[in-house]
């Protein structure tokens, strides 16, 4: 059975934790810090349940010098004040947890009952351990040995010293700006600037303002002439992320930049040469945009000369193990948790057969997170969001906010949702929410102008193949009314 | 118990999964220690060490929310604050009404018995 050590001078509380808990543990009790600690070193126990203020010493020093003896054993501190600063300290010191006095004897046992599995969890030798030296070692980018990722390297290593522009393909998360910055890094340019632009972030005409640059007076607030990205830029390398979310104009700009390495600021007649190397990232279908008349054929032909793909999480699950490595001796460093051992073995198989939807970027979360969360040595399963502890090999966990996205009614759910992703502590929070959102606001305006899709890009602001991807990616059927597609 | 009892204490035994033999045991413990402390209180406010106060009145509102978490029991805390902050003069004016309070919670456990 296992053993828990209780350390309070009250008597009534050491009298309801040996009544109350004797069916779940060998309780052992000592009414001052001295005596508990002199208990602790002669048996080894598997919780400790420890008042905040003791006769002859603070809990608080009595905790340090537990966890001195043996960092693994899980401690509650028990105190009249709950929301005093003393037991935000106590967690902040890594307490297993705190409960109010005057104790009620259920959740007492269930908290009790929860550290002693945790500790017994945590036994466990664990599977991935939490090496700072593993921090420094090399970039996130090159942790992995799976075939897809050395067949990426050893592109970035041909094309690195080419000054041609590049093209990087793949899924939200798997890391495109980091190859950008690596084919950056390995180039002749590597001494010059370096400047990243996401083009779905702004609006088309600040876009090509950005890009471009614009004269004193070239529209409403332009106040002053201002330097753009290429000309800032240039001699260096200019990495255009989401380059399928670029509106014609603009592409017929950087087309020619791609061309001739001339352009004109916005609102100017003055030609401007510039000598840029562009890298671009997109997770469209590109070729679709084209066929689809949305996106410029010689623009895609100039950009794919060389194309870099990049595999989603899901197709090289085994560097998963070696992401989590990295990612887990990075956030020690960073949140100063020098206790953490590292991941136990049933932890490490729910990360490893999950799918990790949001690539890199998720799974980096994840560990983040683990580690911030977790109050003993080991991560355990239990830490882990629900998502991927429950349903470690399939997508279960979307069926949920898919059923919500697929309502009739959709858009009345958002709060709901939230809260969901919030309870199952999600990591994906702020993409799941914006799907939801957009898929609402695209079927109702499909369905206010009859699934028109011209009149629809018009009101909804953006380009044709835009909404036609969204189209797609969230099953909307233009029938005679706009529905959602169910069961896919 | 009684019931009426039952019903003064209800959100005590609430707390002990309505396990009335516990409730009867703390009001042993209760009734036997708490009396020494509330005179290891009133001695501490007599020979003004307020340190000492703070910390007794502590174990002495510990000890008496088993039973009890409003009045008398959540007047001890302000006199915690006042002991804390050396106030003399504040702690004794709320040490003597609050004492007979407690007098008579302690007869209320003890009749529990």
């Amino acid at each position: 059975m296992p053993k828990l050590l209780v350390i309070d001078d009250d008597r009534a509380i050491l009298a309801i934790a040996e009544r109350t808990l004797s069916p779940i543990a060998d309780v052992v009790t000592a009414s001052t810090a001295g005596d508990g600690l002199k208990k602790l070193r002669s048996t080894p126990f598997d919780a400790v349940l420890l008042d905040i203020q003791l006769p002859d010493q603070n809990g608080l020093a009595a905790f340090c010098e537990i966890r001195e003896y043996d960092r693994r054993i899980p401690v509650i501190f028990m105190t009249v004040e709950a929301a005093s600063e003393t037991a935000i300290e106590a967690m902040q010191l890594g307490a297993f947890d705190y409960i109010a006095k005057p104790l009620s004897v259920d959740p007492l046992r269930d908290l009790v009952e929860k550290a002693i599995e945790q500790r017994q969890i945590s036994s466990v030798p664990v599977a991935i351990s939490a090496d700072e030296t593993a921090a420094d070692k090399s970039a996130e980018l090159f942790i992995g040995r799976s075939p897809a990722m050395l067949e990426v390297f050893k592109a970035i290593g041909k094309v690195a010293k080419q000054n041609v522009p590049i093209l990087v393909r793949g899924e939200s998360g798997t890391g495109k700006e980091l190859v950008a910055r690596a084919l950056f890094q390995h180039s002749h340019r590597a001494d010059e600037t370096f400047l990243a632009v996401n083009c779905a972030a702004l609006p088309d005409n600040l876009l090509e303002s950005e890009l471009f640059g614009h004269e004193k007076g070239a529209f409403t607030g332009a106040e002053s002439r201002r330097i753009g990205k290429f000309e800032q830029c240039n001699g260096g390398t200019l990495f255009l992320d989401e380059i399928g979310d670029m509106a014609p104009t603009v592409q017929a700009k950087v087309l020619r930049v791609l061309q001739e390495q001339r352009f004109e600021r916005v609102g100017g007649n003055k030609e401007l040469t510039t000598d840029v190397r562009i890298i671009a990232a997109t997770n469209r279908p590109l070729e679709q945009m084209v066929s689809d008349g949305d996106y410029r054929e010689d623009l895609l032909y100039r950009l794919n000369g060389v194309t870099i793909d990049l595999p989603p999480l899901r197709d090289r699950l085994s560097d998963v193990e070696s992401l989590i490595r990295f990612f887990l001796a990075q956030a020690k460093l960073e949140f100063n948790k020098p206790d953490l051992e590292g991941l136990s073995p049933d932890a490490v198989k729910s990360l490893t057969n999950y799918e990790w939807p949001g690539n890199v970027r998720q799974l980096r979360a994840v560990v983040r997170r683990c580690v911030l969360d977790t109050v003993m040595p080991v991560i355990t399963p239990e830490v882990l969001p629900t998502e991927i502890h429950n349903s470690p090999k399939s997508n279960d966990s979307t069926t949920d906010s898919e059923t919500v996205e697929k309502s009739e009614e959709s858009g009345t759910q958002l709060p709901q949702l939230v809260r969901r992703l919030l309870q199952e502590r999600s990591t994906n929070v702020y993409a799941e929410a914006m799907e939801y959102m957009e898929s609402y606001v695209i079927l109702q305006v499909l369905r206010s102008t009859g699934g028109n899709q011209s009149q629809a890009a018009e009101t909804l602001g953006i380009t044709r193949g835009k909404l036609r991807d969204r189209i797609n990616t969230y099953k909307i059927e233009l029938k005679s009314d706009v529905v959602v597609k169910e069961n896919e | 118990m009684n019931d009426q009892q039952r019903t003064r204490f209800g959100e005590a035994l609430q707390r002990l999964g309505g396990d009335e033999e516990t409730m009867e045991m703390m009001a042993t413990i209760v009734t036997e220690d708490a009396p020494k402390v509330l005179e290891r209180w009133s001695d501490e406010l007599q020979a003004k060490d307020l340190d000492a106060y703070a910390r007794t009145g502590h174990a002495l509102k510990g000890l008496l929310s088993t039973f009890e978490t409003n009045e008398p029991v959540s007047r001890i805390q302000p006199l915690i604050d006042d002991a804390r902050k050396n106030d003399v003069a504040a702690v004794r004016t709320s040490h003597a009404s609050v004492v007979p309070e407690i007098d008579e919670l302690l007869s209320e456990i003890s009749a529990i018995l």
